[in-house]
């Protein structure tokens, strides 16, 4: 067995234009997971009981279901759910959809519970003063609260994003093309005589992704923390 | 002119006010005194409604709101006619001292930028601390702090700046230059609510002493009035223990 650097280098090569294919994935999952997260959040922190007991319900449920598991049944489910139920056949599901769909509702409420700490870490009395300013509930939220929530839930929400990264590799099993996807046919189609340089330049794109989202949290992080840094 | 009227509070089964009526004029510099847990910093909290009353009505700047039954619109107008000074400061802690003041000013007041940052200015000059119009709360101390939120509540020219026990956070040192920042504020007429447990400084200060027990306001008059001929048995005992020297034997 050895290492064959040239066909390293060949897969990387090969690899690039999917990598656009993960970043564009992460990207919906984390966006739709951060609407998500907010509404469920605010849902847990209101007054009704109702919504709060649905929110985190709903984040109970998620977060002990495994990743495959939700990505499986969402994909063969939700079609034969609905032609079982409206008799709407659909044959052509796309893969990329349903793989955005349940990283989303698991990036949600993974991102609600950040969020909400991150609120009820920020203590009351910082709202009371901006409302005796003078300010609406509003402006209080949004010039006083909301810079110092980002702060706080920025290290979390650095953990929720790489994992929503490398949970997004799952899609290779509903059939779903991205990275992982093309070095499994990569594989198979070379019978595992290459598996090493495969996966190791496969890693290789989750590595530097994993370490530039890292990286560019830290310097919001800095932006953010004006107010906490000490000279 | 400041007119509260049948205010009731309770939480839960603690009545915390029982049914308080009390008007305060316009100048008038009131100290509020009287034990812990009695109820003083809840009749504060009332007036700019950050604790909403049981029943009631707190009238300000000719606004009346009702605690059964108010809007937001006229909460928000309340609030925007009085300012107030915390117990642990409040600053917002992600702006610097400069943003402090300007922040209300821009957003309730409706000021442009450079018009309340020379408006900040004046107000931070005032308690002498211009020079630290750039750093963030924590830089500060726990005098400075206070301070900056004085001038907070200053700029915002209200009918009437609450102060809810402005010195108990704060050193022995620290409480000197803080309540040198109040007396400033009295001279220049505004009118002040000032609950504390300072009772030199509340006679020094206030031209209107009330003592506050169990939810019910048991004295109201001149300093020198309460602090010499209280009238009530329960004032009295209070201030028999103010008015003692005490000896201790070691």
């Amino acid at each position: 067995m050895r290492f064959d650097v040239s066909y390293f280098m060949q897969t990387i090569v090969r690899f690039l234009p999917y990598l656009l294919i993960v970043i564009k994935v992460l990207l919906y999952s984390v966006g739709c997971g951060l609407i998500l997260g907010s509404l469920l959040a605010w849902a847990k922190l209101s007054k009704n009981r109702v919504l709060r007991g649905l929110a985190y319900a709903y984040t109970t449920l998620i977060r002990c279901t495994p990743a495959v598991i939700l990505l499986l049944l969402l994909y063969y489910g939700i079609p034969l759910l609905l032609n079982l139920l409206l008799g709407v056949k659909i044959t052509n599901a796309s893969k990329e959809l349903f793989l955005i769909i349940s990283m989303a509702l698991f990036c949600g409420a993974s991102m609600s519970e950040a969020l909400r700490a991150a609120y009820t870490a920020i203590s009351s009395n910082q709202f009371e003063a901006a409302i005796s300013v003078g300010m609406t509930d509003f402006q209080a939220f949004r010039r006083v609260l909301l810079p110092q929530v980002v702060f706080v839930v920025l290290p979390p929400m650095a953990n929720i994003i790489v994992s929503t990264l490398k949970e997004g590799s799952l899609g290779f099993t509903i059939g779903f093309i991205d990275l992982i996807g093309r070095a499994n046919v990569l594989n198979g189609n070379t019978l595992g005589n290459y598996l090493l340089e495969i996966y190791i330049s496969a890693a290789l794109f989750y590595w530097v992704l994993s370490g530039t989202i890292i990286a560019g949290i830290r310097s919001l992080e800095r932006i953010f923390g004006k107010h906490k840094i000490t000279y | 002119m400041i007119e509260i009227k049948n205010l009731s509070k309770s939480f839960g089964s603690h009545h915390v006010i029982r049914d308080i009526s009390l008007t305060i004029n316009d100048k008038e510099v009131v100290a509020l005194i009287g034990p812990s847990g009695t109820g003083k910093t809840t009749l504060l909290r009332c007036i700019n409604f950050l604790t909403c009353g049981d029943k009631g009505e707190i009238s300000m700047g000719g606004l009346t709101v009702d605690c059964r039954k108010h809007s937001r619109y006229n909460l928000l107008n309340l609030r925007r006619k009085s300012a107030m000074v915390f117990q642990n400061y409040n600053l917002f802690q992600n702006k610097t001292a400069l943003q402090n003041i300007t922040e209300g000013l821009i957003y309730a007041k409706g000021l442009k930028k450079p018009e309340a940052e020379k408006r900040a200015c004046v107000e931070l000059e005032k308690v002498g601390l211009a020079d630290r119009a750039y750093d963030y709360p924590h830089r500060l101390s726990g005098g400075q702090q206070q301070r900056v939120a004085i001038a907070r509540a200053m700029a915002l020219d209200p009918e009437v700046i609450l102060f809810d026990e402005p010195t108990s956070a704060l050193d022995p040192e620290k409480v000197g230059e803080v309540l040198l920042a109040i007396k400033r504020v009295a001279r220049e007429g505004i009118t002040m609510i000032i609950v504390t447990h300072e009772l030199d400084f509340a006679r020094n200060v206030a031209s209107r002493i009330l003592f506050m027990d169990e939810g019910i306001i048991l004295e109201d008059g001149a300093p020198d009035e309460v602090f010499q001929t209280p009238k009530n048995e329960r004032t009295k005992r209070f201030m028999q223990n103010y008015n003692n020297d005490f000896i201790y034997n070691i």
